[in-house]
């Protein structure tokens, strides 16, 4: 459907030699020896884009930089360290494009950089976005302000094909009026979010307001199923876009909050976070009031979590309490929520002797729930001299990671995680209320394991343009997130490369098209295992595995 | 380019799922007076949907209210017997109560009788106005996710300040924006280029923009001001950024045991309203941090440590940009300071008794950037102690009014007497806490006496007025302090008098008509307004009266 589209996002080896700019002193030069520099260009009119974002990054060294285009579209990157690395372009209204693309759905492809390794020109043309612009009317036919218009397009999210946004959402102006710019070739459908809760512009609540208008889909439907779909080519504008949406009753939530000490919660915010739709929505519900009676007003149907937490440094101890809801229609009054502090988790962090030594300082722990709801991830904690810490958490099935927020040591990772002997390593901890867990064991290592090779096609040829998809031979583990799924991609000698992964036995194919995300899905694992090699990973093993081309379509 | 219309309004479809029930008020509140009227846009075209609200003070949120509906009519019904003012809200419209004498003032007092069915309480509600354009960079080529923003001049914490208004927008990718809810006033346009993410920029190249007024100015004298009227659409704007060299800011963050503080974020917030901008980026694992992208300009800059129990170390520098790089900047956490002491109360004045402590609302108050107040509120015991965690600097304790009731014991009818810190009142000079610790035994002493001024406000010819405000506050200069103890402001009541409740001393007083909300918390103005006020003592349980005529609100 796309293959009409072929953007010229590939490495452009353009005929003029065009200086580098001018490289000032550092103040604390990178340990790296390497220079990337290049050109970022309008993939439409072919000009130099000037203050366009170009971004490196290796994961596997935890390497992540960017550097602005000059007045002539020139970048430049020096003392880069040696590492895989991707290189993304990105500016404005332009569809952001990476090295190796060969269509805005491609992973990106990576580029393998050698110490004192000089790679010039290169060069990416970002194409111009695509724009759907109109109006959002109620159902009086008077422009609506305030609703957030999306582009979505369906996409692999934790295995499962979903509606997801594209380029710039857009919040319609007072005349109604959207513009969602910056969209990337494919096929599109519209989408109004009305803002819940009674938030208008004066920013007060509407206590007797009871309209609320649900998530609905061009042209004016709240069924996915009966969406009409919008196709943008490269670049192309799609203009007057109307869209009506119609009120339903919006229900009103009541209840009461009482903290751990049985007195009423204050001072205390309500947050109530959408989870129906894709990703979440928080809005703020108000304050509980003195006697701990709370109420969220305009509340759309959907489902909900409600959260209460205790504000402020008056509020000592933070404590919370959250509830699922489902709103229908209808009022949902008397919902009791009783909060909890915090549980402790304590633990050690267990290490190979040979390899403490080396062990990073500080080390920093961070955990993520493992369903995302809005509840927000305690913060990260640093591990005591003695290899000991302490992880506050609100109730919740928590996985840890190493390092904090966008910050991982170079070369280690976590090997387990275990709780009174049981691998917790992907189910995550859980965290119940006035429950506190002693004796996690986080076991880290720098052993890491890497398979890499080589990928022939149908005629013995070396193939440049595939995806190496590994993944584990137990079906059990084929689930969102997990550590025993990975893809790779040809760096610029056609070898792949997927490190980190833990011990066990894989299964590897080569196929010639992969969907983002599509690697998770399990039924597309099922339909390649037959046509996949089998091998086995040790603990800190290299494996090379070469590999024959097939097609992603059975 | 391809060009596509799609419009689609599906014909056909059965109307709304859902229609309003008629608007009603459903408050509880036993009474047997109504007031009802329509609303309607500039044209006379009813508005629906639009909320009514009722109330002695119209401006809170739980005051009794209705809906419009379809054919712009309201009715509050099963009010008591009181004096109302009439405020109709909607989304894009400007707010607008019954009977006011200018745009946003305040609205007429409706006196209501027991039984009493008021009719053709109608308002007229005016657009809100929007200024559009486009912001373009030196070459004249539109600039896309540029933050604009359209500013006025508001009472924050007694200065006037330059404060965002009405609905800011992001460029689009013709470079094109649309402000809108704009009220009627004055207003400065200023343009930001955000800079997105935490990752610092690699450029040696430090080219930027400032956050640029229209026309094209870093400099808020410079600006061109605009005059919105009611409903009013501005458009056609070209706003050129201006273009300067940026620094990168790096430095070193030292927790509270002198370790690098190895997880936290580091915020640069500017000091004066000249920027808007607001820039950050994590603390490595090794202390340092780096910020890029910073125009020239003063600002604070403040790392905070990721929060454990409620408490958050922190550390704050001031940091000048002035075109070059700042680079070696340390910051050392501190943990945060403490302020104990108790509330003590004085013997009551009615034999009441006092409330209880814990039910007081006691913060530590300090103005920080942007003109924003924090403050932190104190955690009591049942026995009066309290304690209260902050970052050491000079603070103010006030005790915020609680919607207490009014019964002779509720917490409403006890104000803040003094704050007692070595032998000396500081209620009204504050407490320096001092880093590392903090200060103990501060007494905050709470009091029910009731000292009143109370009189009628008249014109020139000598007609009681019941649209006034009266200011009344203390002749010594030194306690013109924000969040004072010796300032009141009140409006005439359905007795046609003003009360204002005070604490013994010697006061002027003043009658306007029309002033600027806020306005009597700038010192400036008061010391104008002196000129035309009235002079009084009043001791301790005195009620005292106080008739005052209109005076005109001082012009700056």
């Amino acid at each position: 459907m796309l293959s009409t589209l072929a953007l010229a996002a590939a490495l452009l080896l353009g005929p003029q030699q065009i200086r580098p700019p001018q490289q000032q002193q550092q103040t604390a030069p990178p340990e790296g020896t390497a220079t990337i520099r290049g050109h970022v260009f309008a993939g439409d009119t072919g000009q130099p884009l000037r203050k366009a974002q170009v971004r490196i990054f290796a994961g596997e060294i935890r390497e992540n930089r960017l550097a602005t285009t000059d007045a002539n579209g020139a970048y430049e990157f020096t003392g880069v360290r040696p590492g895989r690395y991707t290189i993304s372009a990105s500016k404005g209204s332009y569809v952001t494009t990476s090295y190796g693309q060969q269509r805005p759905t491609d992973a990106p492809k990576p580029l393998e950089i050698l110490d004192r390794q000089t790679v010039e020109r290169l060069d990416l043309s970002l194409p111009r976005g695509g724009v759907i612009a109109g109006r959002v009317v109620d159902e009086f036919g008077e422009p609506m302000s305030e609703i957030s218009v999306a582009a979505q397009r369906y996409q692999y999210v934790q295995g499962r094909r979903t509606l997801v946004p594209t380029g710039r959402m857009s919040s319609t102006n007072d005349l109604g009026e959207f513009r969602v710019f910056g969209v990337p070739p494919g096929q599109y459908y519209l989408t109004a979010t009305w803002r819940q809760t009674g938030i208008n512009v004066n920013g007060q609540g509407n206590p007797q307001d009871r309209t609320a208008y649900p998530l609905t889909y061009f042209p004016g439907t709240t069924n996915a199923g009966e969406a009409q779909r919008i196709t943008i080519a490269a670049g192309q504008d799609v203009n007057d876009v109307q869209m009506m949406l119609r009120p339903i009753k919006a229900a009103r939530i009541t209840g009461t909050a009482i903290g751990s000490d049985g007195k009423p919660m204050t001072p205390a915010m309500v947050l109530v976070s959408q989870t129906s739709g894709f990703g979440f929505t928080m809005m703020p519900g108000g304050q509980v009031k003195p006697d701990g009676t709370f109420t969220v007003t305009n509340v759309a149907p959907g489902e909900y979590t409600l959260r209460v937490q205790r504000m402020g440094p008056a509020a000592g101890e933070p404590e919370f309490a959250s509830a699922r809801l489902v709103v229908a229609g209808d009022d949902i009054s008397d919902v009791h929520l009783i909060a909890a502090p915090p549980s402790v988790g304590t633990g050690r962090i267990i290490v190979d002797p040979a390899a403490a030594q080396q062990l990073p300082t500080p080390i920093v722990l961070t955990a993520f729930p493992t369903v995302f709801d809005g509840v927000p991830p305690p913060p990260p904690v640093r591990v005591a001299d003695d290899l000991t810490f302490e992880i506050k958490s609100s109730p919740g099935r928590m996985r840890l990671s190493f390092g904090g927020f966008g910050q991982s040591p170079r070369g280690w990772t976590i090997k387990s995680v275990r709780v009174n002997a049981t691998d917790v390593t992907d189910s995550g901890i859980e965290f119940k209320a006035n429950e506190n867990i002693s004796g996690i064991e986080v076991e880290l290592t720098n052993r890491l394991t890497s398979v890499s090779g080589l990928v022939t096609n149908g005629r013995g040829d070396q193939a440049t343009d595939y995806a190496a998809v590994v993944f584990a031979q137990d079906k059990e583990r084929w689930t969102p997130n997990s550590r025993y799924l990975a893809t790779g991609r040809p760096d610029q000698d056609g070898r792949f490369k997927i490190s980190g992964l833990p011990p066990g036995d894989y299964y590897i194919v080569a196929v010639d098209r992969l969907e983002p995300g599509q690697n998770g899905d399990p039924e597309f694992l099922d339909s390649v295992r037959s046509r996949a090699a089998s091998f086995s990973l040790m603990d800190g093993e290299t494996k090379t595995v070469d590999l024959k081309l097939t097609s992603a379509q059975p | 380019m391809a060009r596509a219309f799609l419009c689609l309004l599906a014909l056909g479809i059965s109307s709304v799922g859902w229609t309003q029930p008629p608007a009603r008020d459903t408050s509880s509140d036993t009474g047997t007076g109504s007031i009802s009227g329509r609303i309607t846009d500039a044209t006379g075209h009813p508005l629906s949907r639009v909320e009514v609200r009722a109330g002695p003070n119209a401006n809170q949120v739980e005051g009794r209210s209705a809906l419009t509906g379809a054919d712009g009519r309201y009715e509050i019904a099963r009010l008591p017997a009181g004096t109302y003012t009439i405020v109709a809200l909607k989304a894009n419209y400007v707010r607008t109560s019954w009977g006011e004498p200018r745009p946003e003032g305040p609205g007429k007092r409706i006196p209501l009788a027991d039984g009493q069915r008021l009719t053709g309480i109608d308002v007229r509600m005016q657009r809100t106005g929007a200024i559009s354009g486009r912001i373009v960079d030196e070459f004249g080529e539109p600039v896309t996710d540029v933050s604009v923003q359209a500013n006025r001049y508001q009472y924050i914490q007694g200065t006037r300040r330059l404060l965002p208004s009405g609905r800011g927008s992001g460029t689009n990718d013709l470079g094109e924006f649309r402000i809108y809810g704009l009220t009627p006033g004055q207003y400065y346009v200023s343009a930001t280029l955000r800079n997105f993410g935490p990752t610092a920029d690699d450029n040696a190249d430090r080219s930027g923009y400032a956050p640029t007024f229209y026309p094209g100015t870093a400099n808020v004298a410079e600006a061109q001001r605009m005059t919105i009227a009611p409903g009013q659409t501005i458009a056609g704007l070209t706003l050129n950024l201006l273009p300067v060299q940026t620094a990168k800011i790096t430095g070193t963050v030292v927790d509270v045991e002198g370790r690098p503080a190895a997880t936290g974020f580091v915020n640069m917030m500017p000091k004066t309203m000249a920027t808007f901008m607001n820039f950050g980026g994590p603390i490595r694992p090794d202390g340092q941090f780096t910020i890029t992208g910073v125009p020239p300009g003063e600002y604070t800059v403040r790392a905070m440590g990721a929060p454990n129990a409620g408490v958050q170390d922190g550390a704050v520098a001031d940091v000048t940009v002035a075109g070059g790089d700042v680079s070696g900047l340390q910051l050392m956490m501190l943990r945060p300071s403490t302020i104990r002491g108790r509330i003590a109360f004085t013997s009551s004045s009615n034999g009441s008794a006092p409330p209880k402590p814990s039910s007081l609302d006691l913060g530590a108050i300090r103005e920080w950037a942007l003109g924003q107040p924090v403050r932190n509120a104190a955690k009591i015991n049942d026995d009066g102690t309290f304690e209260i965690q902050l970052m050491a600097g000079h603070v103010q304790l006030r005790v915020a009014p609680t919607g207490g009731g009014n019964g002779p014991n509720a917490p409403a009818n006890w104000r803040l007497n003094r704050v007692i810190y070595g032998n000396a009142d500081v209620g009204d000079s504050g407490i320096d806490v001092p880093p590392n610790g903090g200060v103990e035994d501060v007494v905050v002493e709470m009091t029910n006496h009731g000292s009143e001024a109370v009189g009628t406000v008249t014109d020139a010819a000598g007609a009681v007025v019941r649209d006034a405000f009266v200011i009344v506050f203390a002749q010594d200069q030194v306690r013109w302090t924000v969040q004072g103890r010796w300032l009141a402001v009140s409006r005439p009541g359905l007795d046609d008098k003003f009360h204002a409740r005070l604490l013994p001393g010697d006061y002027f007083a003043v009658a306007m008509t029309d002033v600027e909300p806020n306005a009597w918390t700038d010192t400036d103005f008061l010391a104008l307004a002196r000129e035309h006020a009235t002079r009084f003592s009043i001791a301790d349980g005195e009620t005292k009266t106080v008739d005052l005529p209109v005076t005109p609100a001082p012009v700056f």
